[in-house]
């Protein structure tokens, strides 16, 4: 069973609707209870670092995630912010992130392309990656051209240069997707990029 | 490699689907909820949905409908219409929406629209301007509520007074003057805007075959195309046709 976990950001009823379309077993998580049913979480996320943390302090879900994650090693995927608070901070705020993967969230840095363009931050529409590893489960079945939708204006720079598993040029290279063992985290939104989001759907729901 | 997005635009009112030209002579189309599936097979890149009538009527946006339309949509939608306040950005954020779009707001209160920013994150709020060219001035004049009301702010006043108050993560140019026409983009209000923002922009209004967005991408690496007619209608005399470039298409443009 699959919980998507519900602090009031983020595309949970797509992602919901997405995973009922592949057939898995999916609850959203709306209290701690629930976390005992899942074997497998999902942590959405749109907004601000800051923004999101505070939801998740209210939401009473820092603890109860924290053992999830570190103690029971469930599978987790972040997505976007979800992904960023996995870290330890970010250049966007105060608050502290769950600081499951060593690393900060740093805002991108103004520039120009060769021929003289400005390139607009944020960081808003197609884009590929690039698996740095190619017996990574994550990217089964993905074709070499497969786009991915991103939405962001800080990105995610883990301390461990081998948790990257994917990076994506935009302004620089950056990391796109992170793993350490059960911990992933995603910066693009597989729920709204069309068949190459579901494929990265498809193989969380398999590892 | 990063490619800038082609944007089918969806106008809404009395909860259908419209288009206009000019920003008059409203033709029903069809139901949103519908368009938007089509537009899922179909892969496109993003939507924008706005329900035009709700800030002349005072309305709240149409929460109901919104998180219908997001829950069946698997590409990235901006919402715009009737948004007043922070509490209703975060409400359509929480429906699954990726970004809110403002436009009289900006006029009216400023400060909210940047609370607005502050909670949902700059990267999803999007400014949407409606302009109008005086060719007394040779300037566009911004224009609010369906093109009604003149603001008697230009693009360079915006651009000077205003982009430095606001934090957003995206600028939509609607041309009034193109609207419906399917003659092409407004290339010159493009000219006066894109070398002083550093966020994404997007043109709207005019284009009336995939040409037309082949010749904004050949000239800016960065500006995105919406469109409206050219994704709804099909033929000269303008029957009404869902369609979208195939990704093979869009690969080569």
């Amino acid at each position: 069973m699959i919980g998507i976990i519900n602090y009031g950001l983020g595309n949970v009823k797509s992602i919901y609707n997405l995973l009922l379309f592949l057939n898995e077993k999916v609850i959203v998580v709306n209290e701690n209870e629930d976390l005992e049913y899942v074997d497998k979480l999902i942590l959405p996320g749109v907004g601000s670092f800051d923004y999101a943390m505070k939801k998740i302090k209210k939401a009473n879900l820092i603890d109860s995630l924290n053992e999830q994650v570190l103690v029971k090693k469930k599978l987790i995927m972040g997505i976007c912010v979800g992904m960023q608070i996995m870290f330890d901070n970010s250049e966007e705020g105060t608050e502290k992130g769950f600081g499951w993967l060593k690393g900060k969230v740093i805002k991108f840095e103004k520039k120009k392309d060769k021929e003289g363009a400005i390139i607009p931050i944020p960081h808003m529409g197609w884009n590929q990656i690039e698996p740095l590893n190619s017996s990574i489960k994550m990217f089964d079945n993905l074709s070499l051209n497969s786009r991915f939708y991103f939405l962001h204006s800080y990105y995610c720079s883990p301390n461990n240069k081998e948790d990257t598993i994917a990076n994506t040029n935009y302004i620089k290279n950056f990391c796109s997707v992170v793993q350490k063992k059960n911990i992933i985290g995603i910066q693009f939104h597989p729920e709204k990029s069309h068949n190459s989001g579901l494929k990265i759907f498809k193989n969380f729901c398999n590892i | 490699m990063f490619k800038p997005r082609i944007i089918p635009s969806l106008l809404i009112s009395d909860n259908g689907l419209v288009k206009t030209t000019k920003f008059q002579d409203r033709r029903y189309i069809g139901d949103p909820v519908n368009t938007v599936k089509i537009f899922n097979e179909k892969f496109a890149d993003e939507i924008i949905l706005a329900d035009i009538d709700r800030s002349i009527q005072k309305k709240e946006p149409n929460f109901n409908q919104i998180e219908i339309i997001s829950e069946q949509s698997r590409m990235p939608v901006c919402y715009a219409g009737g948004i007043k306040n922070e509490e209703q950005a975060k409400k359509i954020i929480s429906l699954g929406i990726e970004k809110i779009g403002i436009s009289s707001l900006v006029f009216e209160n400023l400060d909210e629209v940047n609370k607005i920013s502050r909670r949902i994150g700059s990267q999803s709020l999007v400014i949407i301007l409606d302009l109008k060219y005086n060719d007394v001035e040779n300037d566009y004049y911004i224009f609010i509520h369906n093109g009604r009301i003149n603001t008697k702010i230009s693009i360079n006043m915006f651009i000077e007074n205003y982009i430095p108050k606001l934090e957003f993560g995206e600028l939509i140019l609607n041309s009034i003057d193109n609207d419906g026409e399917m003659k092409g983009y407004n290339i010159s209000l493009i000219e006066k805007v894109y070398k002083n923002i550093d966020m994404p922009l997007t043109i709207l209004g005019g284009a009336g075959k995939i040409e037309n967005i082949n010749e904004i991408f050949a000239k800016y690496k960065f500006v995105s195309c919406a469109a409206g007619s050219l994704f709804i209608y099909k033929g000269k005399f303008k029957a009404v046709l869902i369609n979208y470039p195939t990704l093979e298409t869009k690969l080569k443009m």
